[in-house]
């Protein structure tokens, strides 16, 4: 299987704000790739490079292996974009803008486009100014898939979708997949790349954190454990446990996070009278969040800087 | 409960540095972001009263001279006075010149700024939907409505405050004979005239802007701001018009033009009772009226084909189909006025010898009589002017596919950067030529209208759509190396430039070569035939190598989303 997207070092900064820093990303044929990251962490920033909207300040990327700035045009014949926020004319109605860019691209199979404008459920009648932030956002899909794009680049696609429409969203790219063709969205709303993609990659404050499979992350994932004994809590058999920290005794009850396997805490609990065992594992969403929001960073930069 | 939130009210001090950057009340950011406004209004306006001071002091500086100038504007055709809103009145002073000569401009732009800002104050915020933040503070809808028009209200009071410092500093400065001063409290009096006669037109836009939205709202308010100073302005020459007078608004001021000595305050009344009353119906209706409820005029939608849906020219063209008819007729009905009445002037002319000799001279092998002499001494002026801004509409709207964010999506498609720029820069130059082509239409019949051949004189209004293009080039070239949003600008800039060269160069007695500068100063006298191929190639290079760099600079940068 090739790469369908490559980046080595990439970087962009606008002046002296913060772009993104030396970004290495690949992603292969067929797969759906998620990047992740909170607002302004440079998920948009990336994907404009990708597209040539944005020239990298250094370092650079390849999409189908054409280099980005090379020929940008080569590389749009064949993907399918969907940005964050557009705009496009008020005047036309959503049916003509479809229809401009059908005639912008040529080779529009129409019967899947008039498919994508039902299963969406679009109103091709109204125009464009008309319509609210959702429907738009259908019109914006529709645009991206009409061509049956073999990689589609998808920015934080189903913001301001209902649940109904999300779940027909969904649908399409789960499909879009099965054909093979290679998904790169976007997102802040980890559960929406949890069962959209295989792959995550997380970025935040320009630079790569962490790339890796959806199920990999649940390895961050960790388990609150609360133990509560029927007499004094055995404290010190829990301290040099592997994975366990965090440890609180309190009237007999024993608090503690555990990281990994949880097996070497069942089974030191085994030993003794238990009144109650609960073990509480928290989404990827509250991982995610704890792992990489902005205090966690300066907390994990304090102590790189103390070592 | 009630005593701690007055005690947090009075806590919450607004400190004095927000108030004075604007953020300390929606009064202040209002008055702030119309700053730029009150610059270009008030700035003009004063810069006109100067020229028109400086003009006067050095061209006419002696009493005989002076009589000879006032004898000039008793003999201008009918056409021409009526544009300048009529007669002209104690004309052998600064004051009486400046009104007669630059009354149009003095109650028209400040009319335009206030209908542009008061129909889209509310409306517009609205609209962008901002006014749902807005009127969820703590404040009730009426005061929002009353902060926002009082921050205009100020900016034109201030925008007139240095309008009438401008006239009277400048009459001071410049005039040569007695009649030439104008008082201070004459100057501060014309100014609230203009500045109420503003307001009067923008309380119509605001009035209306609840129930017919923002762009109905404007061309209502416009049509009648214009139509009055048009009827006011013809109403000696043009029948109907007299009749239809007194619904002219600065029909019912006419007697008030303090710098040109006539003084009757009551003229201050109409406009601002209209001024008033359309405000309190617009905070009214604000008020009253659910919030984002706004009306629109109902017009047909245009047919996908008309649209343009086939490619980035015809897009380009379709978008702007609304804007080429609106500029070319009303380029055109000014071009279609000066050739019906062509004749008039050249009665004017052969009545008086003196006059036929000076443009025998400075016209020779001219026959007077031709509508095309009338059209080219009367209109390509103004007509270049014209065209100039419509070239920024139409520039700032091809700006607005980047600016507004459509090219984000646009240049996903497999078109490449600089076949889009030149394309869509095609696309506009088609559109000037389009306003062209009206104004051509227009005059065409206007000539016909009089008996006489039209084709030259029509031929010759294609110079509007060359001299347009060529201002285009310059701002498609702005645009597409350094940024969209300074594409428009530069071609305003670039026509007041050129509009200011062409006053102040014999003026002030520049060298030639400034003088050259201007473009339209090498077209020859095209509305009679004779070209100058020199004027004509430079327009067209400039169009072609402004295109050539907009392509280029479009493919070499960012794209600004």
């Amino acid at each position: 299987m090739a790469a369908v997207i490559e980046t080595q070092r990439l970087t962009k900064t606008y002046g002296s704000h913060r772009g993104i820093s030396e970004v290495d990303l690949t992603v292969m044929e067929g797969e759906a790739f998620g990047f992740l990251g909170p607002n302004g962490a440079g998920k948009t920033t990336t994907i404009r490079t990708l597209l040539d909207h944005l020239r990298p300040t250094s370092g650079r990327a390849m999409v189908f292996g054409i280099d980005t700035t090379v020929d940008p045009v080569a590389i749009h014949r064949r993907l399918g974009y969907l940005p964050g926020e557009f705009a496009l004319y008020d005047k036309l109605t959503g049916g003509q803008t479809i229809e401009y860019f059908a005639n912008l691209r040529g080779n529009v199979d129409h019967a899947y486009q008039q498919q994508l404008i039902e299963r969406l459920d679009v109103d091709p009648s109204r125009k464009f100014r008309e319509y609210s932030k959702g429907n738009k956002q259908k019109v914006g899909l529709v645009i991206a898939l009409q061509h049956r794009p073999e990689l589609l680049l998808l920015d934080e696609p189903t913001s301001g979708l209902d649940p109904l429409v999300q779940q027909e969203f969904y649908a399409v790219i789960r499909e879009a997949k099965d054909e093979g063709r290679t998904i790169f969205m976007s997102s802040h709303i980890l559960s929406e790349a949890e069962r959209t993609c295989d792959r995550v990659a997380i970025i935040r404050e320009g630079r790569l954190v962490r790339t890796d499979r959806v199920a990999a992350l649940r390895d961050m994932a960790h388990h609150q454990v609360e133990l509560r004994f029927a007499g004094d809590a055995p404290r010190a058999q829990f301290e040099g446990l592997p994975g366990v920290s965090e440890l609180h005794d309190e009237d007999g009850t024993l608090t503690m996070r555990v990281n990994g396997p949880i097996t070497p805490v069942v089974k030191a609990a085994a030993q003794y009278e238990l009144l109650d065992f609960v073990s509480r594992e928290p989404t990827l969403e509250e991982t995610f969040l704890a792992e990489y929001s902005p205090t966690t960073a300066a907390a994990q930069a304090e102590a790189t800087d103390e070592r | 409960m009630s005593a701690d939130a007055g005690a947090l009210a009075v806590a919450v001090r607004i400190p004095l540095r927000a108030r004075i950057l604007g953020f300390g009340s929606l009064f202040g950011k209002t008055l702030r972001d119309s700053r730029r406004a009150i610059l270009i209004v008030g700035g003009f306006c004063a810069l006109m009263a100067l020229i028109s001071a400086a003009f006067v002091g050095t061209t006419w500086p002696t009493v005989a001279d002076r009589a000879e100038g006032v004898a000039l504007t008793t003999t201008l055709p009918a056409i021409f006075t009526g544009l300048y809103g009529g007669s002209a009145v104690n004309a052998d002073g600064i004051g009486g010149f400046t009104n007669w000569r630059y009354g149009l401009i003095f109650f028209l732009m400040p009319g335009i700024w206030s209908i542009i800002a008061l129909s889209g104050t509310l409306v517009g915020e609205v609209r962008r939907g901002s006014m749902d933040l807005v009127a969820a503070s703590a404040m009730s809808r009426g005061r929002i409505a009353v902060e926002k028009v009082g921050a205009h209200v100020a900016a034109m009071a201030i925008a007139m405050l240095i309008v009438a410092l401008a006239m009277w500093g400048s009459s001071m400065a410049l005039g040569t004979l007695p009649a030439d001063e104008i008082p201070l409290a004459d100057a501060l009096s014309y100014a609230l005239l203009m500045g109420l006669s503003g307001l009067a037109a923008g309380g119509v836009a605001f009035a209306l802007a609840p129930f017919v939205g923002r762009g109905g709202a404007g061309g209502i308010a416009a049509l009648w701001l214009v139509g009055s100073w048009i009827i006011n302005g013809y109403r000696e020459s043009v029948p109907i018009f007299e009749t239809l007078a007194p619904s002219s608004f600065f029909n019912w001021s006419v007697g008030h033009r303090p710098i040109a000595g006539l003084d009757d305050p009551i003229g201050l009344l109409w406009p601002a009772l209209i001024a008033l009353g359309g405000i309190t119906i617009g905070v009214v209706a604000f008020a009253r009226r659910d919030l984002g409820q706004v009306g629109a005029l109902r017009l047909p939608s245009l047919p996908g084909w008309v649209l343009g849906t086939t490619g980035p020219l015809r897009r380009t063209l379709g978008e702007r189909v609304g804007a080429i008819t609106a500029w070319g007729l009303g380029i055109g009905v000014y071009a279609l006025i000066i050739a019906t009445t062509s004749q008039d002037l050249s009665l004017m002319i052969e009545e008086n010898p003196s006059l036929a000799e000076i443009f025998r001279v400075a016209f020779p092998n001219v026959d007077l009589a031709d509508p095309g002499f009338a059209l080219q001494l009367l209109f390509v002026q103004f007509g270049t002017l014209a065209i100039g801004f419509a070239t920024a509409a139409l520039v700032g709207g091809w700006a607005s596919d980047e600016s507004e964010g459509r090219l984000e999506l646009l240049l996903t498609t497999p078109v490449a950067r600089p076949r889009w720029a030149i394309l869509t820069g095609l696309g506009t130059y088609v559109a000037i030529l389009g306003v062209a082509v009206i104004v051509a239409l227009a005059t065409a019949i206007g000539v016909t209208l009089t008996g006489q051949d039209a084709l030259t004189a029509t031929v010759g209004t294609l110079v509007l759509g060359l001299h347009g293009m060529a201002a285009a080039g310059v701002g498609l070239a702005v645009g597409g190396l350094f940024r969209p949003s300074w594409a428009a600008p530069a071609v305003v800039v670039l026509v007041v430039a050129w509009l200011l060269i062409d006053i102040l160069a014999p003026l002030l007695e520049l060298p030639d070569w400034v003088g050259d500068l201007v473009l339209a100063s090498h077209y020859g006298e095209p509305m009679i035939g004779a070209w100058d191929p020199v004027g004509v190639v430079a327009a067209l290079m400039v169009a072609v190598v402004g295109l050539g760099l907009c392509a280029i600079g479009l493919g070499r940068r960012d794209l600004r989303g």
